[in-house]
Protein backbone atom coordinates (compact mmCIF):
# COMPACT_ATOMS: atom_id res chain seq x y z
CA UNK A 1 0.00 0.00 0.00
CA UNK A 2 1.38 3.40 -0.92
CA UNK A 3 0.27 6.95 -0.26
CA UNK A 4 -0.28 9.46 -3.06
CA UNK A 5 -1.01 13.17 -3.27
CA UNK A 6 -2.46 14.95 -6.25
CA UNK A 7 -5.18 17.36 -7.35
CA UNK A 8 -8.37 15.97 -8.86
CA UNK A 9 -11.73 16.94 -10.35
CA UNK A 10 -14.87 14.92 -9.53
CA UNK A 11 -16.33 13.31 -12.68
CA UNK A 12 -18.95 11.06 -11.08
CA UNK A 13 -20.02 9.76 -7.68
CA UNK A 14 -22.14 6.88 -6.58
CA UNK A 15 -23.38 5.66 -3.26
CA UNK A 16 -21.60 2.63 -1.84
CA UNK A 17 -23.11 0.63 1.02
CA UNK A 18 -24.88 2.67 3.71
CA UNK A 19 -22.76 5.75 4.09
CA UNK A 20 -19.87 5.73 1.64
CA UNK A 21 -19.32 6.96 -1.88
CA UNK A 22 -17.19 5.82 -4.77
CA UNK A 23 -15.81 8.77 -6.67
CA UNK A 24 -14.32 8.90 -10.15
CA UNK A 25 -11.72 11.68 -10.29
CA UNK A 26 -9.65 13.04 -13.09
CA UNK A 27 -6.36 13.78 -11.39
CA UNK A 28 -3.35 15.78 -12.44
CA UNK A 29 -0.77 13.07 -11.75
CA UNK A 30 -2.62 9.80 -12.29
CA UNK A 31 -5.35 10.59 -14.81
CA UNK A 32 -8.72 8.94 -14.22
CA UNK A 33 -8.93 7.04 -10.93
CA UNK A 34 -11.70 5.63 -8.74
CA UNK A 35 -11.55 5.89 -4.98
CA UNK A 36 -13.81 5.00 -2.11
CA UNK A 37 -14.50 7.69 0.50
CA UNK A 38 -15.63 5.83 3.57
CA UNK A 39 -18.36 7.49 5.62
CA UNK A 40 -18.60 10.40 3.20
CA UNK A 41 -22.42 10.42 3.20
CA UNK A 42 -22.59 11.05 6.93
CA UNK A 43 -23.37 14.70 7.69
CA UNK A 44 -20.30 15.06 9.87
CA UNK A 45 -17.93 13.44 7.39
CA UNK A 46 -14.44 14.95 7.20
CA UNK A 47 -14.86 15.13 3.42
CA UNK A 48 -17.52 17.84 3.76
CA UNK A 49 -18.73 18.91 0.33
CA UNK A 50 -15.38 18.27 -1.37
CA UNK A 51 -16.71 15.23 -3.23
CA UNK A 52 -19.50 17.00 -5.10
CA UNK A 53 -19.52 16.84 -8.90
CA UNK A 54 -17.12 19.25 -10.66
CA UNK A 55 -15.28 20.14 -7.46
CA UNK A 56 -11.51 20.41 -7.72
CA UNK A 57 -9.70 19.30 -4.59
CA UNK A 58 -6.30 18.37 -3.32
CA UNK A 59 -6.37 14.66 -2.56
CA UNK A 60 -4.50 12.09 -0.54
CA UNK A 61 -5.27 8.48 -1.31
CA UNK A 62 -3.92 5.01 -0.61
CA UNK A 63 -3.31 2.73 -3.44
CA UNK A 64 -3.21 -1.02 -3.43
CA UNK A 65 -1.24 -2.68 -6.20
CA UNK A 66 -3.32 -4.34 -8.90
CA UNK A 67 -6.52 -2.80 -7.65
CA UNK A 68 -8.70 -0.35 -9.53
CA UNK A 69 -10.36 1.05 -6.46
CA UNK A 70 -8.21 3.14 -4.15
CA UNK A 71 -9.01 4.56 -0.73
CA UNK A 72 -9.39 8.29 -0.29
CA UNK A 73 -8.07 9.50 3.03
CA UNK A 74 -8.24 13.27 2.66
CA UNK A 75 -9.60 15.91 0.32
CA UNK A 76 -9.70 19.67 0.52
CA UNK A 77 -11.55 21.97 -1.86
CA UNK A 78 -9.49 24.11 -4.21
CA UNK A 79 -12.42 25.23 -6.34
CA UNK A 80 -16.04 24.20 -5.77
CA UNK A 81 -17.32 25.58 -9.10
CA UNK A 82 -20.38 26.68 -7.16
CA UNK A 83 -22.08 28.51 -10.02
CA UNK A 84 -22.81 25.30 -11.88
CA UNK A 85 -25.35 23.88 -9.43
CA UNK A 86 -27.47 27.03 -9.55
CA UNK A 87 -28.58 26.37 -13.09
CA UNK A 88 -29.72 23.11 -14.68
CA UNK A 89 -28.46 24.28 -18.09
CA UNK A 90 -24.95 24.80 -16.73
CA UNK A 91 -25.21 21.48 -14.92
CA UNK A 92 -25.97 19.78 -18.24
CA UNK A 93 -23.01 21.39 -20.04
CA UNK A 94 -20.61 20.64 -17.19
CA UNK A 95 -21.85 17.04 -17.07
CA UNK A 96 -21.23 16.67 -20.82
CA UNK A 97 -17.68 18.02 -20.42
CA UNK A 98 -16.84 15.54 -17.66
CA UNK A 99 -18.73 12.55 -19.08
CA UNK A 100 -16.89 12.77 -22.42
CA UNK A 101 -13.60 12.52 -20.53
CA UNK A 102 -14.91 9.63 -18.46
CA UNK A 103 -15.91 7.72 -21.61
CA UNK A 104 -12.90 8.52 -23.77
CA UNK A 105 -9.91 7.99 -21.50
CA UNK A 106 -8.68 4.72 -19.97
CA UNK A 107 -8.00 4.45 -16.24
CA UNK A 108 -4.80 5.75 -14.71
CA UNK A 109 -3.14 7.38 -17.67
CA UNK A 110 -1.60 10.72 -16.79
CA UNK A 111 -2.68 13.58 -19.06
CA UNK A 112 -1.90 16.99 -17.62
CA UNK A 113 -3.13 18.85 -20.71
CA UNK A 114 -6.52 17.23 -20.32
CA UNK A 115 -6.59 18.04 -16.62
CA UNK A 116 -5.94 21.71 -17.36
CA UNK A 117 -8.61 21.71 -20.07
CA UNK A 118 -11.19 20.19 -17.77
CA UNK A 119 -10.39 22.74 -15.09
CA UNK A 120 -10.67 25.54 -17.66
CA UNK A 121 -14.01 24.45 -19.14
CA UNK A 122 -15.62 24.12 -15.71
CA UNK A 123 -14.43 27.62 -14.83
CA UNK A 124 -15.72 28.95 -18.14
CA UNK A 125 -19.12 27.30 -17.72
CA UNK A 126 -19.32 28.91 -14.28
CA UNK A 127 -18.81 32.43 -15.62
CA UNK A 128 -20.42 32.17 -19.09
CA UNK A 129 -23.83 33.41 -20.08
CA UNK A 130 -26.27 30.68 -21.09
CA UNK A 131 -26.10 31.65 -24.76
CA UNK A 132 -22.30 31.19 -24.82
CA UNK A 133 -22.32 27.64 -23.47
CA UNK A 134 -22.78 25.84 -26.77
CA UNK A 135 -19.85 27.71 -28.34
CA UNK A 136 -17.41 27.09 -25.49
CA UNK A 137 -18.37 23.44 -25.09
CA UNK A 138 -17.80 22.86 -28.83
CA UNK A 139 -14.39 24.49 -28.51
CA UNK A 140 -13.57 22.40 -25.46
CA UNK A 141 -14.62 19.23 -27.27
CA UNK A 142 -12.17 19.83 -30.11
CA UNK A 143 -9.32 20.66 -27.70
CA UNK A 144 -10.17 17.58 -25.65
CA UNK A 145 -10.14 15.35 -28.75
CA UNK A 146 -6.61 16.57 -29.52
CA UNK A 147 -5.56 16.03 -25.90
CA UNK A 148 -6.68 12.38 -25.92
CA UNK A 149 -5.23 11.58 -29.34
CA UNK A 150 -8.42 11.64 -31.43
CA UNK A 151 -7.88 15.16 -32.80
CA UNK A 152 -9.43 15.49 -36.29
CA UNK A 153 -7.41 16.80 -39.25
CA UNK A 154 -8.73 20.21 -40.27
CA UNK A 155 -5.85 21.82 -42.15
CA UNK A 156 -6.33 19.85 -45.37
CA UNK A 157 -8.37 16.89 -46.69
CA UNK A 158 -7.64 14.05 -44.31
CA UNK A 159 -7.65 11.44 -47.13
CA UNK A 160 -5.81 13.08 -50.05
CA UNK A 161 -4.07 16.01 -48.38
CA UNK A 162 -5.42 18.58 -50.85
CA UNK A 163 -6.30 22.08 -49.73
CA UNK A 164 -9.94 22.58 -48.88
CA UNK A 165 -12.23 24.85 -50.86
CA UNK A 166 -15.74 26.07 -50.11
CA UNK A 167 -17.31 22.63 -50.24
CA UNK A 168 -16.25 20.68 -47.18
CA UNK A 169 -17.38 17.54 -45.36
CA UNK A 170 -16.40 16.08 -42.01
CA UNK A 171 -15.63 12.37 -42.13
CA UNK A 172 -16.59 10.65 -38.89
CA UNK A 173 -14.68 7.54 -39.92
CA UNK A 174 -11.84 9.28 -41.75
CA UNK A 175 -11.18 11.53 -38.75
CA UNK A 176 -11.26 15.00 -40.26
CA UNK A 177 -12.22 17.34 -43.08
CA UNK A 178 -12.84 15.91 -46.53
CA UNK A 179 -12.70 17.41 -50.03
CA UNK A 180 -15.57 16.91 -52.55
CA UNK A 181 -13.74 14.03 -54.25
CA UNK A 182 -13.02 12.11 -51.02
CA UNK A 183 -16.27 12.55 -49.10
CA UNK A 184 -17.91 9.69 -51.01
CA UNK A 185 -15.28 7.32 -49.59
CA UNK A 186 -16.57 7.89 -46.08
CA UNK A 187 -20.07 6.53 -45.47
CA UNK A 188 -20.29 8.68 -42.38
CA UNK A 189 -19.42 12.08 -43.82
CA UNK A 190 -21.34 15.11 -42.59
CA UNK A 191 -21.67 18.15 -44.78
CA UNK A 192 -20.29 21.30 -43.23
CA UNK A 193 -19.89 24.88 -44.28
CA UNK A 194 -16.61 26.60 -44.87
CA UNK A 195 -17.50 28.97 -42.01
CA UNK A 196 -17.90 26.01 -39.65
CA UNK A 197 -14.47 24.73 -40.67
CA UNK A 198 -12.96 28.17 -40.03
CA UNK A 199 -14.65 28.29 -36.63
CA UNK A 200 -13.23 24.88 -35.71
CA UNK A 201 -9.76 26.07 -36.73
CA UNK A 202 -10.29 29.05 -34.43
CA UNK A 203 -11.18 26.63 -31.61
CA UNK A 204 -7.74 25.10 -32.07
CA UNK A 205 -5.87 28.39 -32.01
CA UNK A 206 -7.41 30.44 -29.20
CA UNK A 207 -8.26 29.79 -25.56
CA UNK A 208 -11.83 29.22 -24.39
CA UNK A 209 -11.69 32.40 -22.29
CA UNK A 210 -10.62 34.43 -25.34
CA UNK A 211 -13.26 32.75 -27.50
CA UNK A 212 -15.97 33.65 -25.01
CA UNK A 213 -14.89 37.30 -25.06
CA UNK A 214 -14.59 37.65 -28.83
CA UNK A 215 -17.26 35.38 -30.31
CA UNK A 216 -20.94 34.91 -30.02
CA UNK A 217 -22.99 31.83 -30.77
CA UNK A 218 -24.52 31.47 -34.23
CA UNK A 219 -25.61 28.71 -36.57
CA UNK A 220 -21.99 27.79 -37.28
CA UNK A 221 -21.26 27.17 -33.62
CA UNK A 222 -24.38 24.96 -33.52
CA UNK A 223 -23.03 23.02 -36.55
CA UNK A 224 -19.59 22.67 -35.00
CA UNK A 225 -21.19 21.48 -31.77
CA UNK A 226 -23.24 18.82 -33.56
CA UNK A 227 -20.42 17.58 -35.81
CA UNK A 228 -17.83 17.38 -33.03
CA UNK A 229 -20.19 15.49 -30.76
CA UNK A 230 -21.12 13.07 -33.53
CA UNK A 231 -17.37 12.52 -33.86
CA UNK A 232 -16.99 11.90 -30.11
CA UNK A 233 -19.81 9.35 -30.27
CA UNK A 234 -18.04 7.62 -33.16
CA UNK A 235 -14.99 7.10 -30.90
CA UNK A 236 -16.74 5.26 -28.09
CA UNK A 237 -17.72 1.63 -28.29
CA UNK A 238 -20.93 0.82 -30.09
CA UNK A 239 -24.00 0.87 -27.89
CA UNK A 240 -22.31 3.03 -25.26
CA UNK A 241 -23.92 6.40 -24.74
CA UNK A 242 -22.95 9.77 -23.45
CA UNK A 243 -26.09 10.51 -21.50
CA UNK A 244 -25.34 14.16 -20.80
CA UNK A 245 -25.01 14.88 -24.50
CA UNK A 246 -28.37 13.17 -25.14
CA UNK A 247 -29.77 15.26 -22.28
CA UNK A 248 -28.39 18.49 -23.81
CA UNK A 249 -29.99 17.68 -27.14
CA UNK A 250 -33.34 16.91 -25.53
CA UNK A 251 -33.09 20.13 -23.53
CA UNK A 252 -32.39 22.11 -26.68
CA UNK A 253 -35.44 20.64 -28.44
CA UNK A 254 -37.81 21.25 -25.54
CA UNK A 255 -38.58 24.48 -23.80
CA UNK A 256 -37.70 23.27 -20.33
CA UNK A 257 -34.75 25.52 -19.81
CA UNK B 1 -22.43 -22.69 -13.54
CA UNK B 2 -23.12 -24.21 -10.16
CA UNK B 3 -23.14 -27.96 -10.57
CA UNK B 4 -25.76 -28.78 -13.15
CA UNK B 5 -28.95 -27.43 -11.62
CA UNK B 6 -30.85 -25.27 -14.04
CA UNK B 7 -33.17 -24.32 -11.19
CA UNK B 8 -30.35 -22.82 -9.13
CA UNK B 9 -29.07 -21.05 -12.20
CA UNK B 10 -32.49 -19.49 -12.75
CA UNK B 11 -32.59 -18.26 -9.14
CA UNK B 12 -29.10 -16.76 -9.50
CA UNK B 13 -30.21 -14.92 -12.62
CA UNK B 14 -33.27 -13.52 -10.86
CA UNK B 15 -31.26 -12.44 -7.81
CA UNK B 16 -28.55 -10.76 -9.81
CA UNK B 17 -31.11 -8.41 -11.38
CA UNK B 18 -31.32 -6.67 -8.01
CA UNK B 19 -29.36 -3.52 -7.18
CA UNK B 20 -25.87 -4.05 -5.71
CA UNK B 21 -26.18 -7.85 -6.16
CA UNK B 22 -23.56 -9.24 -8.49
CA UNK B 23 -23.33 -12.80 -9.70
CA UNK B 24 -21.10 -13.92 -6.87
CA UNK B 25 -23.39 -12.53 -4.17
CA UNK B 26 -26.38 -14.08 -5.96
CA UNK B 27 -24.64 -17.46 -5.84
CA UNK B 28 -24.00 -17.06 -2.14
CA UNK B 29 -27.66 -16.21 -1.48
CA UNK B 30 -28.85 -19.14 -3.58
CA UNK B 31 -26.64 -21.58 -1.67
CA UNK B 32 -27.79 -20.09 1.61
CA UNK B 33 -31.44 -20.59 0.64
CA UNK B 34 -30.75 -24.15 -0.49
CA UNK B 35 -29.43 -24.97 2.96
CA UNK B 36 -32.04 -22.96 4.91
CA UNK B 37 -35.09 -24.65 6.52
CA UNK B 38 -38.14 -24.84 4.30
CA UNK B 39 -40.17 -22.49 6.59
CA UNK B 40 -37.59 -19.73 6.19
CA UNK B 41 -37.86 -19.89 2.42
CA UNK B 42 -41.68 -19.96 2.42
CA UNK B 43 -41.75 -17.04 4.80
CA UNK B 44 -39.46 -15.05 2.47
CA UNK B 45 -41.65 -15.84 -0.53
CA UNK B 46 -44.85 -14.82 1.26
CA UNK B 47 -43.20 -11.58 2.47
CA UNK B 48 -42.29 -10.75 -1.12
CA UNK B 49 -45.75 -11.50 -2.48
CA UNK B 50 -47.52 -9.67 0.33
CA UNK B 51 -45.36 -6.61 -0.15
CA UNK B 52 -45.97 -6.61 -3.87
CA UNK B 53 -49.72 -7.04 -3.48
CA UNK B 54 -50.28 -4.54 -0.71
CA UNK B 55 -47.72 -1.77 -0.99
CA UNK B 56 -47.55 0.86 -3.69
CA UNK B 57 -47.18 4.57 -4.28
CA UNK B 58 -49.74 7.15 -3.24
CA UNK B 59 -51.40 8.53 -6.37
CA UNK B 60 -51.46 11.96 -4.73
CA UNK B 61 -47.97 12.48 -3.32
CA UNK B 62 -45.93 9.49 -4.52
CA UNK B 63 -45.03 8.25 -1.03
CA UNK B 64 -44.87 4.52 -0.26
CA UNK B 65 -48.19 3.42 1.16
CA UNK B 66 -50.50 0.47 1.85
CA UNK B 67 -53.60 2.57 1.21
CA UNK B 68 -54.28 5.04 -1.54
CA UNK B 69 -54.30 7.94 -0.79
CA UNK B 70 -51.65 7.52 1.91
CA UNK B 71 -52.27 8.21 5.59
CA UNK B 72 -50.74 11.68 5.33
CA UNK B 73 -52.76 12.76 2.28
CA UNK B 74 -55.92 11.32 3.86
CA UNK B 75 -55.40 12.98 7.26
CA UNK B 76 -57.82 15.94 7.56
CA UNK B 77 -55.61 17.49 10.25
CA UNK B 78 -52.64 18.00 7.89
CA UNK B 79 -52.28 21.55 6.59
CA UNK B 80 -53.14 21.64 2.91
CA UNK B 81 -51.48 25.01 2.38
CA UNK B 82 -47.92 23.65 2.38
CA UNK B 83 -46.20 20.99 0.27
CA UNK B 84 -42.70 19.74 1.00
CA UNK B 85 -40.97 18.39 -2.11
CA UNK B 86 -38.42 15.58 -1.66
CA UNK B 87 -36.40 13.35 -3.99
CA UNK B 88 -37.20 9.88 -2.58
CA UNK B 89 -39.96 8.23 -0.51
CA UNK B 90 -37.44 7.58 2.28
CA UNK B 91 -37.07 11.34 2.78
CA UNK B 92 -40.75 11.57 3.82
CA UNK B 93 -40.18 9.11 6.65
CA UNK B 94 -37.10 11.08 7.76
CA UNK B 95 -38.94 14.40 7.98
CA UNK B 96 -42.01 12.77 9.59
CA UNK B 97 -39.82 11.39 12.38
CA UNK B 98 -38.86 14.93 13.41
CA UNK B 99 -42.54 15.72 14.15
CA UNK B 100 -41.82 19.32 13.06
CA UNK B 101 -43.88 19.42 9.91
CA UNK B 102 -47.68 19.38 9.54
CA UNK B 103 -48.12 19.93 5.82
CA UNK B 104 -48.24 17.57 2.83
CA UNK B 105 -45.45 16.01 0.80
CA UNK B 106 -44.59 15.47 -2.82
CA UNK B 107 -42.06 12.83 -3.89
CA UNK B 108 -40.26 13.53 -7.17
CA UNK B 109 -38.82 10.00 -7.46
CA UNK B 110 -35.38 11.24 -8.46
CA UNK B 111 -33.53 14.41 -9.31
CA UNK B 112 -32.49 16.09 -12.53
CA UNK B 113 -29.33 14.29 -13.58
CA UNK B 114 -27.77 14.72 -17.03
CA UNK B 115 -25.18 12.04 -16.12
CA UNK B 116 -27.92 9.51 -15.44
CA UNK B 117 -30.08 10.81 -18.28
CA UNK B 118 -32.89 11.95 -15.95
CA UNK B 119 -34.81 14.98 -17.23
CA UNK B 120 -37.93 16.81 -16.00
CA UNK B 121 -40.21 14.31 -17.79
CA UNK B 122 -38.73 11.52 -15.66
CA UNK B 123 -39.77 13.22 -12.42
CA UNK B 124 -43.20 13.81 -10.97
CA UNK B 125 -43.24 17.53 -11.77
CA UNK B 126 -46.48 17.95 -13.73
CA UNK B 127 -48.32 16.20 -10.92
CA UNK B 128 -46.76 18.67 -8.46
CA UNK B 129 -48.03 21.73 -10.31
CA UNK B 130 -51.49 20.11 -10.63
CA UNK B 131 -51.61 19.52 -6.89
CA UNK B 132 -50.43 23.05 -6.06
CA UNK B 133 -53.32 24.44 -8.13
CA UNK B 134 -55.94 21.94 -6.96
CA UNK B 135 -55.14 22.23 -3.25
CA UNK B 136 -54.64 26.00 -3.22
CA UNK B 137 -51.15 25.57 -1.79
CA UNK B 138 -49.54 28.74 -0.40
CA UNK B 139 -46.00 27.53 0.35
CA UNK B 140 -43.76 25.03 -1.43
CA UNK B 141 -40.80 23.86 0.63
CA UNK B 142 -38.11 22.35 -1.57
CA UNK B 143 -36.13 19.72 0.32
CA UNK B 144 -33.97 18.17 -2.41
CA UNK B 145 -30.60 16.75 -1.36
CA UNK B 146 -27.75 19.22 -0.80
CA UNK B 147 -25.83 17.96 -3.84
CA UNK B 148 -25.03 19.70 -7.12
CA UNK B 149 -27.85 17.83 -8.88
CA UNK B 150 -30.22 18.36 -5.95
CA UNK B 151 -29.52 22.11 -6.02
CA UNK B 152 -30.04 22.30 -9.77
CA UNK B 153 -33.33 20.42 -9.35
CA UNK B 154 -34.30 22.92 -6.65
CA UNK B 155 -33.61 25.93 -8.86
CA UNK B 156 -35.46 24.32 -11.76
CA UNK B 157 -38.50 23.59 -9.58
CA UNK B 158 -38.48 27.15 -8.25
CA UNK B 159 -38.59 28.37 -11.85
CA UNK B 160 -41.54 26.08 -12.65
CA UNK B 161 -43.51 26.86 -9.50
CA UNK B 162 -42.91 30.63 -9.35
CA UNK B 163 -45.58 31.54 -11.97
CA UNK B 164 -48.19 29.88 -9.75
CA UNK B 165 -47.74 32.70 -7.26
CA UNK B 166 -46.84 30.61 -4.20
CA UNK B 167 -44.13 31.24 -1.62
CA UNK B 168 -41.06 29.06 -2.28
CA UNK B 169 -38.67 28.13 0.49
CA UNK B 170 -35.87 25.61 0.89
CA UNK B 171 -34.81 23.74 3.97
CA UNK B 172 -31.79 25.30 5.68
CA UNK B 173 -28.56 23.92 4.31
CA UNK B 174 -25.08 24.09 5.64
CA UNK B 175 -23.23 23.37 8.85
CA UNK B 176 -24.53 20.17 10.43
CA UNK B 177 -25.58 20.18 14.09
CA UNK B 178 -22.79 19.34 16.47
CA UNK B 179 -19.97 20.24 14.12
CA UNK B 180 -17.44 23.07 14.42
CA UNK B 181 -17.49 26.15 12.13
CA UNK B 182 -13.71 25.97 11.86
CA UNK B 183 -13.96 22.58 10.25
CA UNK B 184 -16.70 23.43 7.75
CA UNK B 185 -15.47 23.88 4.20
CA UNK B 186 -16.01 26.93 2.02
CA UNK B 187 -18.99 25.51 0.14
CA UNK B 188 -20.80 24.39 3.28
CA UNK B 189 -20.24 27.75 4.99
CA UNK B 190 -21.36 29.65 1.90
CA UNK B 191 -24.65 27.72 1.89
CA UNK B 192 -25.10 28.38 5.60
CA UNK B 193 -24.67 32.12 5.12
CA UNK B 194 -27.03 32.18 2.13
CA UNK B 195 -29.68 30.23 4.02
CA UNK B 196 -29.36 32.18 7.29
CA UNK B 197 -32.51 32.62 9.33
CA UNK B 198 -33.87 35.24 11.66
CA UNK B 199 -33.31 34.63 15.38
CA UNK B 200 -36.66 34.50 17.15
ZN1 LIG C 1 -9.55 14.62 -50.55
ZN1 LIG D 1 -49.94 10.68 -0.22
Amino acid sequence: MSIHRTHGIVLRTRKFRESSKIIVFFTRRYGKISAIAKGSLKPKSKFGSSLELFTRSSLIFYRKENRDLHTLSHSEILNANKNIGNDVVKLAYASAATEMVERLVPNEEQNETLYELLDAILNQIGVAERNQLELILASYTLKMLHAVGYGPELAACVRCGKDLGDEVWFGLHSGGALCPACHKEDLHAMEMSRATLELMRKFESISMARLRETHSADKFSRDAFDILHAFVRAQISEGARIRSLDFLERMRDSSFA
Amino acid sequence: MLGSSEKIERLIQELSKMPTIGRRTAQRIALYLLKAPREEVTSLVSALVEMKENVGYCAECGAITESDPCAICADPKRERSAICVVEEPGNVMGIEKTGEYRGLYHVLHGRLSPLDGLGPEDLSIDRLTERIKALGVKEVIIATNPTVEGEATCSYLAQVVKPLGVKITTIARGVPMGSDLDLADEMTLARSIQGRGEVK
